[in-house]
């Protein structure tokens, strides 16, 4: 089953995106912060999508991008951040990240995200 | 003809005494001699310079020689007339009239007749006072007085000229306008009758010409039909030889102090954007919460995830039911209104943004007519302007008549400034449903150094109130959750304080309204 891990310290956007993707029929778990998603990898948790917050306490999603993809390079991101002036940096062009992987808080309809989410899960 | 008879009478009349002949001949004027018929007895050398005949030249000869061809036709009745009634009309007094010289020239004198009658001559004596000069100085002072009127005339401001009563002794065009009279009716009225909202500064106005000190009052409010204006009023005293004076000057400037007033609202919306900027990210967290919350609540009361039947059946509970009771109790209705308002925070959010971007370094050059085009297509799907109206349905005319259509800009920027054109424009005319076919006409022109873009649409326009205040941030007359009135605010900023552009309104009420956009045109090299 093609699994996909939320990082985000705030747990209620984890938890309700959780759930949707969840009803989609697909597996996700979910880490508070950058270091608990690198455990969870380091552990063995195999990760297809990893959809991640960009502003996070301690290391921030640029990092745990970069440190999840030298621990896997297959996990695909698609970075879902509150920051409306972010752009994506240099070092994430340079593992593949693109503006199309860009979604800004609120995403107001789940639909389309969850289908990029499956297009990823079966692109690998 | 008797001539030489009369010639010989002539010279003895006039030469008998040496004494007449020297007077006649000093005299500074011309003078001239005829007898009843007409017919010049004497020309005495002021004359002959005068009238550039010599005076052997024209003895003899009838007067109208030398008159204007519109005073000579009718000199032969004239003397004739007096003869037989007796009745001066010029005789014994004067007149201005125009003579005409020997190269044909016409020149204006004055001319002043008198009857001589004595033993050997009856006829008339005219005294000729060359009035060329005279009359090119009151032309020229004509001239000078009516550029004078045309200078103050031309002159936007209201000007009016005030005696020490404060009776009006002069104004211009502008004044006259403001009280809709003509020109000529204000004259010696008193200045606090026409200008009934001076009546308070009368005080100062009559000190200002008494003590000859210049008054000065800026952004006087005054509360008239249409809002409160605002005027400029100067005072100088006068001091002319006829006692004292002053000239009023008063400038409407209210579109100043309302474009000052709104730059003040933007600087201040530029630190809330600031602001925002940081607090963004701390909205937009909960707002995701609120929005995927509902999201998830609305689907897990359907059927179509096995999951919802799977907890339902093992509760006992039948999720149609659940689905109807939640209808009828308008459940759904008010999910969907949190969906609504938090999408609505969202834009705010966004907007309040766009007054915290102020790098430039993201300008350049771009196509205005691809950016028109892609602003186009994303009206046409955009869900919030498909919300209230088809967008599809209104007409689009391009009226281009450009060489180059690059200008340097941000193009998501000014993307925005013509969505919201276009959004303003369609929902306008939503509104106005009874309306012929809906229309937008996209107009662009080059000028010197910007290209102009017009966004003319045939819905209801906008009254005078509604036109000064538009740009202000959150001014809207649009229902709650309808509009944020941030629209045009934002695209105000944009254009005039990223893009050092301009954007205008224009609005017939009934007909339409115009906004007319003008960014710097980029120079190719
Ligand atoms: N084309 C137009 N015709 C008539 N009135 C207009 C037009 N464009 C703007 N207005 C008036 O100007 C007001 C302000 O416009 P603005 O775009 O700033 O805010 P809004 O459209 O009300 O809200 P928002 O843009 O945030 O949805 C509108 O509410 C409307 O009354
Ligand atoms: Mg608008």
């Amino acid at each position: 089953m093609a699994s996909v891990l939320i990082v985000d310290d705030e747990e209620l956007i984890s938890s309700n995106m959780a759930a949707y993707l969840e009803d989609e029929g697909l597996e996700v778990d979910v880490a508070n912060s950058a270091e608990d998603a690198l455990r969870l990898v380091e552990a063995g948790l195999s990760v297809q999508v990893c959809i991640m917050d960009m502003r996070l306490p301690g290391m921030n999603g640029n990092e745990a991008c970069q440190a999840l993809h030298r621990q896997d390079p297959g996990i695909r991101f698609l970075l879902h951040t509150g920051s409306p002036n972010y752009v994506i940096s240099p070092e994430l062009s340079a593992i593949g990240i693109t503006p199309d992987h860009l979604y800004r808080k609120p995403i107001m309809d789940m639909a389309e995200f969850t289908a990029t989410v499956h297009a990823l899960c079966a692109g690998r | 003809m008797d001539t030489s008879v009369n010639q010989a009478q002539r010279v003895r009349f006039w030469s008998a005494d040496p004494r007449v002949r020297e007077i006649v001949n000093n005299v500074a004027d011309a003078v001239i001699a005829i007898d009843i018929h007409g017919n010049i007895e004497m020309f005495n050398p002021v004359a002959e310079r005068l009238f550039g005949y010599p005076a052997e030249e024209v003895m003899g000869r009838n007067i109208k020689l030398l008159a204007a061809p519109a005073y000579s036709r009718h000199h032969d009745e004239y003397i004739a007339r007096y003869l037989e009634t007796e009745e001066p009309h010029i005789i014994g007094s004067g007149r201005e009239v125009e003579g005409r010289r020997k190269d044909g020239t016409v020149f204006p004198i004055y001319l002043s007749v008198g009857e001589v009658k004595v033993a050997e001559f009856h006829g008339f004596i005219g005294i000729i006072h060359d009035l060329t000069v005279q009359k090119e100085a009151e032309k020229a002072l004509r001239n000078a007085r009516a550029s004078l009127q045309d200078i103050i005339d031309s002159m936007p401001s209201i000007l009016v000229g005030v005696d020490e009563q404060g009776i009006i002794t002069h104004w211009n065009r502008s004044a006259a306008a403001e009280r809709n009279m003509d020109i000529r009716e204000g004259i010696g009225q008193p200045l606090v009758k026409l200008f009934p909202f001076l009546e308070r500064q009368l005080g100062d106005i009559s000190s200002a010409i008494r003590e000859r000190h210049p008054v000065r009052k800026e952004r006087l409010p005054l509360q008239s039909g249409s809002g409160t204006r605002f005027i400029d009023l100067v005072v100088y005293p006068l001091s002319s030889a006829d006692g004292l004076g002053g000239v009023v000057r008063i400038d409407d400037v209210t579109e100043r102090v309302r474009i000052e007033e709104m730059m003040i609202q933007t600087e201040k919306m530029m630190s809330v954007g600031g602001l925002a900027a940081g607090m963004a990210h701390e909205i937009n967290n909960p707002l995701g919460i609120i929005a995927q919350s509902c999201q998830n609540l609305v689907r897990r009361l359907s059927d179509e995830i096995p999951k919802n039947r799977e907890v339902a059946d093992n509760l006992g509970l039948d999720l149609d039911t659940m689905r109807r009771y939640m209808t009828e109790r308008g459940l759904f209705q008010f999910i969907a209104g949190m969906q609504e308002a938090t999408e609505r925070a969202g834009r705010i959010v966004t907007e309040m943004l766009a007054y915290s971007r102020r790098s430039t370094s993201s300008f350049v050059p771009t196509s205005l007519c691809e950016l028109v085009e892609t602003v186009l297509h994303l009206a046409s799907h955009d869900y919030d302007v498909k919300k209230n109206y088809d967008f599809r349905r209104i007409s689009i005319e391009r009226d281009y008549d450009i060489r180059s259509d690059v200008i340097f800009c941000e193009a998501m920027a000014i993307e925005q400034v013509l969505l919201n054109l276009l959004k303003n424009a369609a929902q306008a005319m939503a509104g106005n449903p009874q309306q012929t076919a809906p229309a937008i006409t996209l107009r662009l022109r080059e000028e010197e150094q910007w290209l102009r873009l017009e966004v003319i649409d045939n819905g209801p326009g906008m009254s005078a109130e509604v036109r000064h205040r538009l740009f202000e941030p959150f001014f809207t007359t649009k229902p709650v959750g309808m509009g944020t009135g941030l629209g045009l605010a934002v695209a105000y900023f944009i254009v005039t304080e990223q893009h050092h552009g301009r954007l205008e309104v224009d609005s017939i009420p009934g007909k339409g309204s115009k906004f007319t956009l003008r960014l710097p045109r980029h120079e190719e090299h």
